[in-house]
């Protein structure tokens, strides 16, 4: 049963990429532009890297690799936000004030789905392949790891991922109570988020336990290279994701279910 | 709200830099307060220089709005900048608020050296102001050519906040660049203003920094004349 919905969803979810692709050939001229920025900023955040370690021999014991790998793991994030939500969920408002989100109850699909994965930034997904992969490549030559525990990390940040994609569906469904949301979201989700650049053991601890336990982009690039190092108890690690994906996914839920019922079909 | 969410944005991203840069400061009580001094400036400086002027006039020249001021006295930069001051306004209302606060809580950290120097700084910054929306101006103008510069506007706005100090304070940045940068206007529009508001710029310094600022907002205006009216010879009233 679970096989075959999870079947449904990927064949729809393919039809949305040929759809997204289809719309994206016709700006290529975005995908160029939108390349060179990202390579632009990535370029600019590596050569800040250098920079800092002409000045300091050691960042509390890091090295220019795990400063490298730390931007480049934060960026996964940042660029699977990019094209798979913001491109959705920005669009919400403007939705739910012309009700046109009446379209997607109509649909005999989950709703999360057809409201956060209808259509794919495929030039910001691209740039996630010339950036983000070359640069964890370049983190993970530069530093002698053990790259078995890749896969660990790799489990961390998406338990990371999913638990910041519910919390952004719970933002999200603030829409249908306020207008416009739109600077509580990049207050709490982008430019948190910037702090994937930053070890989090430079923060105050107060910081430190906001952006692991309330906004936990902690578990986007910290940990998962932390457990790349072999400096953090994976299990631990884990369990307290798995608790936060638990209270993410019921605060979700709820605040979802709220918002619907505020919402009139008339926007 | 929006300065609610904008004062908090700007705080974060303060946080963000003076946490990742304050190791290189560690034990140094003078360079830190210099470094937390200067990210605090930086972000009251670079929040008025925006590209809403180079996208504003833009879409002046795509939309074929530019008609509307070709046969008025009044040049439609002007208008374009008239149209962002406003976003301008707002961008900058709260990092500076913060300052201010803070000048007034940590004034042995962020207060201004002498009056002479936040007279001297002032310059600097309108003269920064005015060099930036130049370049903003230019970079608008290429709309005439290529209907879309959205994606220009976002790769020069990253370098150029790049060498402008945003991401790293410039000081840090090794000799070789420092001393490429102190030929280009960059320095003088965020850098070296905060010198300035320090007292650490010395008077031969100063001057030097005014004449080449000054070059260079002629050299740009020369420029941006040139290039719009080579523009204006392409535009056919339609829009570009």
């Amino acid at each position: 049963m679970v096989l075959k919905s999870l079947k449904r969803y990927l064949k729809l979810y393919a039809i949305f990429f040929k759809f997204s692709f289809a719309l994206f050939l016709n700006y290529r001229f975005d995908l160029f532009m939108s390349s060179i920025a990202n390579l632009t900023w990535t370029a600019g955040q590596l050569i800040s890297v250098k920079f800092m370690f002409e000045t300091i021999p050691s960042f509390a014991g890091w090295g220019v690799s795990d400063l490298v790998l730390l931007l480049g793991i934060g960026q996964v994030y940042v660029y699977l936000t990019f094209s798979l939500l913001d491109v959705n969920l920005d669009r919400l408002a403007e939705q739910v004030i012309s009700g046109t989100f009446d379209f997607n109850l109509l649909k005999p699909v989950n709703l999360w789905f057809i409201t956060a994965f209808r259509q794919i930034a495929v030039a910001q997904s691209l740039s996630f392949f010339i950036t983000a992969v070359p640069m964890i490549i370049y983190g993970l030559s530069l530093g002698n790891y053990n790259l078995e525990r890749l896969w660990l990390a790799l489990v961390v940040l998406s338990l990371g991922v999913v638990i910041l994609f519910l919390l952004r569906i719970a933002l999200s469904s603030l829409t249908f109570v306020f207008d416009d949301i739109t600077s509580l979201k990049n207050m709490l989700f982008n430019e948190l988020a910037d702090f994937n650049r930053v070890p989090l053991f430079v923060l105050p601890r107060a910081l430190e336990a906001l952006l692991t336990f309330v906004i936990p982009v902690a578990f986007i690039a910290y940990y998962p290279l932390l457990v790349i190092r072999g400096e953090a108890a994976i299990i631990v690690v884990v369990l307290v994701e798995l608790v936060l994906v638990l209270l993410a996914y019921a605060l979700a839920k709820l605040s979802w279910s709220y918002g619907l019922k505020q919402y009139s079909g008339a926007g | 709200m929006e300065f609610f969410s904008s004062a908090v944005m700007v705080f974060l991203r303060y946080s963000i830099l003076v946490s990742l840069w304050r190791i290189t400061a560690i034990g140094n009580p003078d360079a830190e307060r210099r470094l937390l001094l200067y990210f605090a400036l930086n972000l009251v400086i670079l929040s008025s220089y925006t590209s809403k002027l180079a996208g504003n006039f833009s879409k002046m020249i795509v939309s074929g709005e530019i008609n509307n001021y070709l046969l008025r006295p009044i040049s439609p930069a002007v208008v374009s900048f008239a149209n962002s001051i406003t976003k301008i306004a707002i961008r900058f209302l709260s990092p500076a608020a913060i300052f201010l606060l803070a000048v007034f809580i940590w004034p042995e950290t962020f207060a201004p050296a002498s009056f002479m120097s936040l007279l001297v700084f002032f310059i600097f910054f309108t003269l920064g102001l005015a060099t930036w929306n130049l370049l903003m101006l230019l970079i608008g103008i290429t709309a005439f050519w290529t209907s879309t510069n959205a994606g220009l506007r976002t790769v020069i706005d990253l370098v150029l906040n790049f060498f402008l100090g945003a991401f790293m304070p410039v000081y840090l940045f090794p000799a070789t660049v420092q001393s490429i940068l102190s030929y280009t206007p960059l320095k003088y529009m965020a850098a070296f203003p905060i010198e300035v508001y320090r007292g650490a710029a010395s008077n031969r310094d100063m001057v030097l920094g005014l004449v080449i600022l000054l070059v260079w907002i002629g050299l740009l205006w020369v420029a941006s004349r040139w290039l719009y009216k080579l523009g204006l010879q392409k535009y056919d009233a339609n829009g570009a």
